[in-house]
């Protein structure tokens, strides 16, 4: 297994950044998940790092090895793509066997291996069959087959299981994570699914038009997200963002909601604001606290029933802010009600740099 | 329970009764249509009917008034085609006629016209040159449209657009016009009336069809199916054989048996640009004008050699018609 | 998302690329080679030789003439009559095969048991030989061993003039023969066009009880227009280009009735005449026209899609 470096790695085509210069180190062993918005970059730069797409700069390298120029065959990585891929002139053995034959593997040594990652991905019914007879996710487990028979140095992943329906998506899933842990393999996941993110990568690098906004473990872009696109874009529903305004420790939400800093706070939003000036607070919708005489008040929207827990939505001047209540308790419409905020869990960013601010100077 | 289950059944009939009308009203207009479709067929298909009925009839009654329908079959028409005959004079005639028995099956529909086999006719060489020719330019233009249509379908050729226009319009360009000027350069070359003239030029007007064609085929094979490859550890190339070729099959295929069918019936420029040595059928078959006035049977015979093979094509190829004759620009 | 590399050459450091850009040119020199030799090139030859006196029987030069030939050409009241025969055949051929084609559409739309081969039966036309038709039609018209006479009369083929000798008709008996073999070209593509209506727009229209006919004038022939339009280009060029059909039938007669453009083209530049020149020049007019055509078609057409 190997790392993957990439240093000051862009893509322009034409005047326009489909990736702006990007620094990532992908160590041995690690699941990286590049998350973003459809567009945002994720695919051109895994499509980079398998040699599919050309850099227009930067360097990428491979256990230490300068790859930027070098064939896709020559960087001895397996690529899995969205739609499978599988030829579909070929039998499923056939398609697993492919990569090998490249190599003029002999045909025992084909054969043993192909048995044996059959067996590992439990496909040993279907290797006579075209890709036409199979189902989504058995299309996938050969795709995943024909990835894993080389020992590729790392696997690309692009959106690997997007195309499956619901309950093959769960299953693949586990099924992924599995053999990332059993083969221990260097693996670069693109996906749109925050969900998906949080709950596969050892770490999750977040993208949005064509730049990265965060690198970091799912705990932290979920919890300390860098800045206000991650915030909305991690968590579901996204975090709860209320613009204030920020004077002598206080920051005022409305007329009736002030939310009293902590001295940590207090200083570092005088660092960054200067005395004064426009705030933007965050919380995570289970950070929120419903207490008669909470310091923040705002009117009861609508509140939905998810099972678990109910979804409090209220209104706040104009945002919309989430809640997690209880179950049984229900609110009225057009109710006030107070809450306060695990002191934690509550978050500042600067609207003007739309970056988050920080408790301590780094 | 059950009798709840009854009423509501009931029910369902009594709504039930005017959606059935409504649907054997859409039957009757169906039956309606499919009657006045199986009319306007036949009636597309009575010239073709009477091609390959004039094939079997003998001279006579090819041009019988008023026009036969039933008649006596006889192969007259494909050996007048096939063969070279002389008339037979009145004492040899009867000297044939005696030892009849031992003359062969084509001798004797000879006979019976009069007439003796004395050779091959003109016109089993004109079909060999269509052979050739038709045989060569497709296997060009497909070869050639082949890989132009990969590059223009997988690369970023600068100004695609463009050239993929130009390409196609060389198709629209009135035969007669590049006519001129490549009649005075075959003449020139020496290539006038030569298989490797023709060759070329029908290479050439095909081309466009096949670039067109196969491009929209190979659009449709996903660009995964190479990059897999590329990422499995093989090249370019490799991955057009053993990836794109396989996949392409069906396409090629029917582009194939475009070009066949273009060159197989092309006029204009046989007519223009040959005289002889590489004449093809469909100028020659409008001079088999007999002596005795017009061979019809012999021109059906000819005639239906030509549409038997295009009517196969036709159902073999129906899924793609469309692309075929709209230069792969329309798909179903 | 993003497409393949661009080809960029010149960097030999990139070898991936270079050996793409080989390839790409690999691929598609030949074809264009092939192309402007036999198709460019001759295309700015017979332009030179529009301008100059040059006959391909004489040994004699070329001779710059300037735009003599093509004055001649357009003061010459024998040609117009050629162009227009032509303009008369191209309307009304084309005029009835969409006639025809797109009834022929509507009525092989909806599916029914056997559909599907009638529809491949009443496309064969349209692959034969154009020459072979149009030889074998003369014999169908024949007035009195043809069948078309008898047919259309009802068995007194008399009680009709001979079509292809008659001034008045034989250029009627041309359209029929294009009609016949082009209709079902017309109809493929009106059903393709068809077929692309989704049926939620018919069942909307029929919610807002929309009648036959204003679900007709409203729906479907604007769906289909695209698709008709391209099929009347396609049609149109062709009816400038019409050789094929034609000179194995009438050859242009009676008389002149049939001289489309495209024969008398032929039989200026080779049937006896050799001139050359003067053949060049016409064949230039008729190129112009057939691009003129084509641009107004496809502005229109962009017109209809526009909207």
């Amino acid at each position: 297994m190997a790392t993957i470096e990439l240093r000051q790695v862009e893509k322009k085509f034409g005047d326009l950044h489909a990736v702006k210069p990007m620094d990532l180190t992908v160590h041995d062993g690690e699941f990286v998940v590049l998350l973003g918005p459809s567009g945002c970059g994720k695919t051109t730069t895994l499509r980079m790092i398998s040699g599919l797409e050309s850099v227009t700069g930067g360097q990428i390298l491979i256990d230490g090895r300068d790859v930027t120029w070098a064939h896709p065959s020559e960087r001895n990585i397996a690529f899995v793509f969205q739609f499978f891929a599988l030829y579909p002139h070929m039998t499923a053995w056939q398609n697993i066997a492919f990569p090998l034959q490249s190599q003029g593997e002999s045909r025992a040594a084909v054969k043993q291996r192909v048995a044996e990652v059959a067996s590992l991905l439990r496909i040993n019914h279907l290797l006579h069959l075209r890709p036409g007879a199979l189902s989504g996710g058995d299309k996938q487990r050969v795709a995943l087959a024909r990835a894993l028979v080389r020992h590729p140095a790392a696997f690309l992943m692009d959106e690997p299981i997007g195309a499956l329906d619901a309950d093959a998506r769960e299953t693949m899933r586990a099924e992924i994570k599995r053999l990332h842990l059993l083969e221990h393999a260097t693996t670069v996941y693109v996906t749109h699914d925050q969900v998906e993110a949080m709950a596969m990568g050892d770490r999750i690098v977040v993208m949005s038009e064509a730049l990265v906004q965060q690198i970091g473990t799912p705990a932290e872009v979920y919890h300390k997200p860098a800045n206000l696109f991650v915030a909305r874009f991690i968590g579901s529903p996204g975090m709860n963002l209320v613009t204030g305004h920020y004077a002598n420790g206080v920051v005022h939400l409305s007329e009736n909601s002030r939310y009293l800093l902590s001295p940590e706070w207090n200083q570092a939003l005088q660092r960054e604001l200067g005395g004064e000036g426009k705030v933007i607070l965050g919380f995570r919708s289970e950070a929120g606290v419903i207490v008669e005489d909470g310091p923040l008040a705002a009117e009861v929207f609508t509140s939905d029933l998810h099972g678990a827990y109910n979804m409090l939505n209220l209104s706040l001047n104009d945002d919309l802010v989430h809640i997690r209540v209880p179950r049984g308790i229900r609110y009225p419409m057009g109710a006030t009600v107070r809450f306060n905020i695990d002191a934690e869990m509550v978050r500042f960013f600067n609207p003007r740099t739309e970056a988050a601010i920080t408790r301590r100077v780094r | 329970m059950t009798a709840l289950e009854g009423t509501s059944r009931q029910r369902s009939i009594t709504y039930a009764a005017p959606v059935h009308k409504v649907s054997r009203r859409a039957r009757v207009i169906l039956a309606i249509r499919a009657f006045l479709t199986v009319i306007v067929a036949l009636i597309m298909l009575i010239p073709v009917f009477w091609m390959a009925t004039t094939a079997f009839k003998s001279r006579a009654d090819a041009v019988a008034v008023p026009p036969k329908v039933f008649f006596k079959p006889t192969l007259e028409g494909f050996v007048n085609l096939l063969a070279e005959r002389s008339v037979l004079a009145q004492a040899r005639r009867q000297e044939m006629q005696a030892r009849r028995d031992e003359l062969s099956w084509i001798q004797r529909i000879a006979l019976d016209a009069g007439t003796e086999i004395i050779g091959v006719s003109q016109y089993v060489g004109r079909l060999r040159n269509s052979v050739i020719i038709a045989g060569g330019s497709t296997v060009l233009a497909v070869l050639l449209g082949l890989l132009s249509a990969y590059a223009f379908s997988r690369f970023n050729v600068p100004g695609s657009g463009d050239l993929l226009f130009f390409i196609l319009s060389q198709r629209m360009l009135p035969a007669v016009v590049v006519t001129i000027p490549i009649f005075l350069m075959y003449r020139r070359l020496g290539l006038h009336d030569t298989h490797i003239g023709m060759i070329l030029l029908y290479t050439v007007f095909n081309l466009s069809l096949s670039v067109w064609l196969l491009k929209g085929f190979i659009d449709e094979i996903p660009r995964q199916y190479e990059e897999a490859a590329l990422v499995d550890g093989y090249t370019r190339l490799q991955a057009f054989r053993k990836v794109v070729l396989p996949n392409a099959l069906t396409g090629i295929a029917a582009t194939t048996v475009f070009c066949l069918i273009f060159a197989w019936n092309e006029y204009a420029f046989a007519l223009m640009l040959t005289s002889d040595r590489a004449r093809t059928p469909p100028p020659s078959i409008p001079a088999k004008l007999g002596r005795g006035g017009i061979e019809w049977a012999a021109i059906a015979a000819g005639s239906l050699g030509f549409l038997i093979p295009v009517v196969i094509v036709t159902f073999a190829l129906r899924r793609y018609l469309l692309r075929g004759v709209t230069f792969g620009a329309i798909r179903q | 998302m993003a497409t393949t590399q661009a080809i960029s050459g010149g960097q030999s450091r990139r070898r991936r690329q270079l050996s793409d850009a080989a390839l790409l040119r690999l691929f598609i020199f030949p074809t264009l080679i092939l192309i402007i030799l036999m198709n460019i090139f001759p295309l700015f030859y017979s332009l030179y030789l529009s301008f100059t006196d040059y006959s391909a029987i004489t040994r004699q030069a070329p001779n710059w003439v300037g735009f003599k030939n093509y004055s001649d050409l357009l003061s010459d009241k024998q040609m117009w009559i050629y162009f227009a025969n032509s303009g008369r055949y191209a309307l009304l051929s084309v005029g009835l095969q969409t006639l025809v084609g797109f009834g022929l559409a509507l009525l092989l739309n909806e599916k029914f048991k056997g559909s599907g081969f009638l529809t491949t039966l009443i496309l064969v036309p349209m692959m034969l030989s154009p020459a072979v038709v149009g030889l074998f039609w003369k014999l169908i018209y024949h007035p009195s061993s043809g069948i078309f006479n008898y047919i259309v009369t009802f068995g007194h083929p008399t009680a009709i003039p001979d079509i292809l000798a008659s001034p008045k008709l034989a250029l009627w008996g041309i359209i029929i023969v294009d009609v016949w073999m082009w209709s079902p070209f017309v109809m493929l593509l009106c059903l393709s066009g068809l077929g692309a209506i989704p049926d939620y727009i018919y069942e909307a229209a029929a919610i807002d009880r929309a009648s036959w006919w204003r679900q007709f004038w409203r729906i479907t022939l604007p769906q289909v227009a695209p698709l008709l339009m391209i099929a009347v280009l396609f049609r149109t060029i062709e009816a400038f280009k019409a050789f094929d059909v034609v000179m194995p039938m009438t050859a242009g007669g009676p008389g002149e009735a049939t001289e489309l453009i495209a024969l008398n083209l032929y039989r200026q530049a080779f049937g006896g005449q050799w001139r050359t020149g003067r053949a060049s020049a016409l064949a230039y007019i008729i190129l112009i026209i057939v691009i003129g055509i084509s641009n107004v078609y496809i502005r229109f057409l962009n017109k209809i899609r526009g909207d």
